[in-house]
């Protein structure tokens, strides 16, 4: 059926978060990532067999004419868009709060601080996938519903501005003072504060009862989507994939490339999308192949736009392509980060990841105590990259296995 | 969650090899009681989905019921209660001897457990039986879900009448449908373990396919549970 897949990969993750931690790695220590991860899977758990029956439904809809959602067969239609919506309105958050894992582990290590606000960022990421459950009526203000459910769904959309808020306001916190190294992935996560805190508040504007009327299907939305999604999950995919490179592919990506590819990317987007809002503010609805007149000057501007982005993606897919080819050998640490999967595995991870389960002694970011181990704070570790004599010391000595008198 | 924090008692050499190492052990867990647990919440986390699936038709059928009382409740009319009642206590009684399967195992009552568990495909087997004699009495008179719909008969006729039953029994085939693929599913599952019981896979050491087995058993069960009074009962 419909989804399986996402509802087996989100259960694995809850599952492993839960029960297969490493030893000394608790709630507390656990990298905001897969926090991220662990909001994303129940989100993923929770809303995908809904669509699934909604698929089933529709399907037997098709088949047998069992009029559910068909209005001509004494269905109801709005019922399909609440089955629709409540499926995919927290899809939405599937895709967003892996990229704020990502972006708390880019601002971390390139602030080289410890995050501000730990469990704020951690907790607020469940709290958005739990209150993105009671919002999919937003999208539905101009279905029929009636206007006590849309007051309540307007009221419950902006609650989800404050965990995000939370967010957004840590990161900037942790950048505070912190010694900030602006390689590409940092560049990343710069724009993703920029652009993600624009799709934010275009979020809480739709989310106005009476504003979404006059937005509601005009280009508006189609740019705060994109703010949010484009702007949001793809810029951080992008940041991630930069800061975890060298560790897939055991390959350095070109940095100075990196670099103007990220300024293309973010030029570019604005370029694209920030004529939307306008657009979509002046009354442009989407879906339309044309338009009148008076739209012309910014959608054009939009369109040279896409091909600033489209230049730097390409790029990006470019230089990535001969990293792989021949690129230089990576470090095991390039970045001098202080979560397990640097400090603790080679440059290319072995088959079981860890030759040793590592006993975990502090945090994913606490810097001070991993700099000890190798050095630096400026991001550049001792040469090679290599982890030095000391270095022995981060690797722990108890490695637990299968406690042989408890399974006998 | 007993495998939290705390690390292993016995911090061993790297060395797997060397270790001790129960057969059902898979080399990513540290100890069978992990595994176990781990594969308990995974099945939990599951059978919420199932739930969840359902929901989607819970929900269709109060909106439904909502919208035309009357309806529901001249064509339920049409639904045998006697049928209904007797599939309840099977379904429960193959919920219990799924549980004592599993009781039985955890003493290490190999045969026991699998007599359990072939009793268990047995109920279930009645119960579709039961529920084919159902559907095909219905399918005789032209009770078909949605479009096919053409109720004819002394018992059926005046549904033709009715405004919206076809509705009713697109619901009540569409519910009972699936739940009855979950039934099939499950004697699927419950009898290959069986097979594997009977084989000596499983011990009181190591019966997880069992145990969560009879986890998806219950969860059928309980399905059937609000079926059962929502579509025959009111």
């Amino acid at each position: 059926m419909t989804g399986f897949a996402s509802i087996f990969t989100g259960i694995n993750f809850i599952v492993t978060i839960h029960k297969m931690r490493a030893p000394g790695m608790t709630w507390n220590r656990l990298p905001l990532f897969v926090w991220g991860l662990y909001a994303t899977s129940i989100v993923q758990v929770l809303a995908t067999p809904v669509i699934g029956i909604t698929m089933v439904l529709l399907i037997l809809e098709q088949t047998l004419q069992i009029g559910i959602f068909d209005p001509a067969l004494g269905g109801d239609p709005v019922l399909f868009q609440h089955f629709f919506w409540f499926y995919s309105h927290p899809a939405v958050y599937i895709m967003i709060l892996p990229a704020f894992g990502i972006l708390s582990e880019l601002i971390a290590t390139f602030s080289r601080s410890r995050i501000f606000g730990y469990r704020a960022i951690a907790l607020s990421s469940v709290a958005i996938a739990m209150l993105g459950f009671l919002v999919w009526g937003h999208h539905m203000f101009v279905s029929g519903q009636s206007v006590i459910s849309s007051i309540i769904f307007s009221l419950i959309t902006y609650l989800i501005g404050i965990p995000s808020g939370i967010k957004i306001f840590n990161w900037v916190a942790t950048l505070y003072k912190g010694s900030i190294w602006l390689q590409t992935p940092m560049l990343y996560a710069l724009s993703f504060l920029f652009l993600f805190s624009i799709g934010g508040f275009t979020g809480i504007m739709v989310g106005v009862l009476s504003v979404d009327v006059h937005l509601h299907d005009t280009y508006y939305v189609v740019s705060h989507f994109h703010y949010v999604m484009m702007g949001g999950s793809v810029i951080a995919l992008l940041g991630g994939m930069h800061y975890w490179w060298p560790k897939i592919t055991g390959k350095m990506y070109n940095e100075t490339l990196g670099k103007i590819a990220a300024g293309l990317v973010f030029i570019g987007f604005n370029l694209t999308f920030f004529p939307q809002l306008v657009l979509g503010a002046k009354g442009m609805p989407r879906r339309y192949a044309n338009y009148l007149e008076r739209y012309a000057d910014l959608h054009q501007l939009s369109t040279v736009g896409s091909w600033v982005l489209g230049a730097g993606l390409f790029l990006i897919l470019g230089y990535a392509l001969w990293s792989l080819a021949y690129g230089e050998e990576a470090p095991q640490n390039p970045w001098g980060a202080a979560t397990l999967e640097w400090t603790n595995v080679a440059a290319i991870p072995s088959h079981h990841n860890f030759t040793r389960t590592p006993l975990v002694t502090r945090g994913p970011y606490d810097f001070h105590l991993a700099d000890e181990v190798f050095g630096g704070g400026d991001g550049e570790i001792g040469g090679d990259g290599k982890l030095d004599g000391k270095g022995e010391v981060q690797v722990p000595d108890a490695v637990p296995s299968a406690p042989a008198e408890e399974t006998a | 969650m007993a495998t939290d924090t705390d690390p292993a008692p016995a911090p061993a050499t790297t060395d797997v090899e060397h270790d001790y190492h129960p057969e059902h052990l898979q080399h990513h867990f540290v100890s069978s009681e992990q595994q176990f647990d781990s594969a308990k919440l995974g099945m939990w986390l599951f059978l919420i989905t199932e739930v969840l699936l359902f929901s989607g038709m819970f929900v269709a059928y109060a909106v439904y019921r909502q919208w035309h009382p009357e309806t529901f409740a001249a064509a339920s009319q049409t639904l045998d209660p006697v049928f209904g009642t007797v599939n309840t206590l099977v379904l429960l009684t193959s919920s219990l001897t799924v549980a004592l399967s599993i009781h039985y195992i955890q003493h290490d009552e190999v045969k026991k457990c699998v007599y359990n568990l072939l009793a268990t495909v047995g109920l279930a087997a009645v119960f579709m039986g039961i529920k084919y004699v159902e559907y095909m009495s219905k399918f005789e008179h032209g009770v078909f879900p949605g479009g096919f719909f053409d109720p004819h008969g002394a018992h059926y006729e005046f549904l033709a009448q009715v405004p919206y039953a076809s509705q009713f029994f697109s619901i009540y085939f569409v519910m009972t449908g699936i739940h009855g693929l979950h039934v099939l599913i499950g004697m699927g599952v419950i009898a290959w373990v069986a097979y594997y019981a009977w084989k000596g896979a499983f011990s009181s050491e190591y019966y997880t396919h069992i145990e969560l087995a009879g986890l998806y058993w219950h969860l059928v069960d309980i399905v059937w549970i609000f079926l059962f009074p929502m579509l025959y009962l009111i």
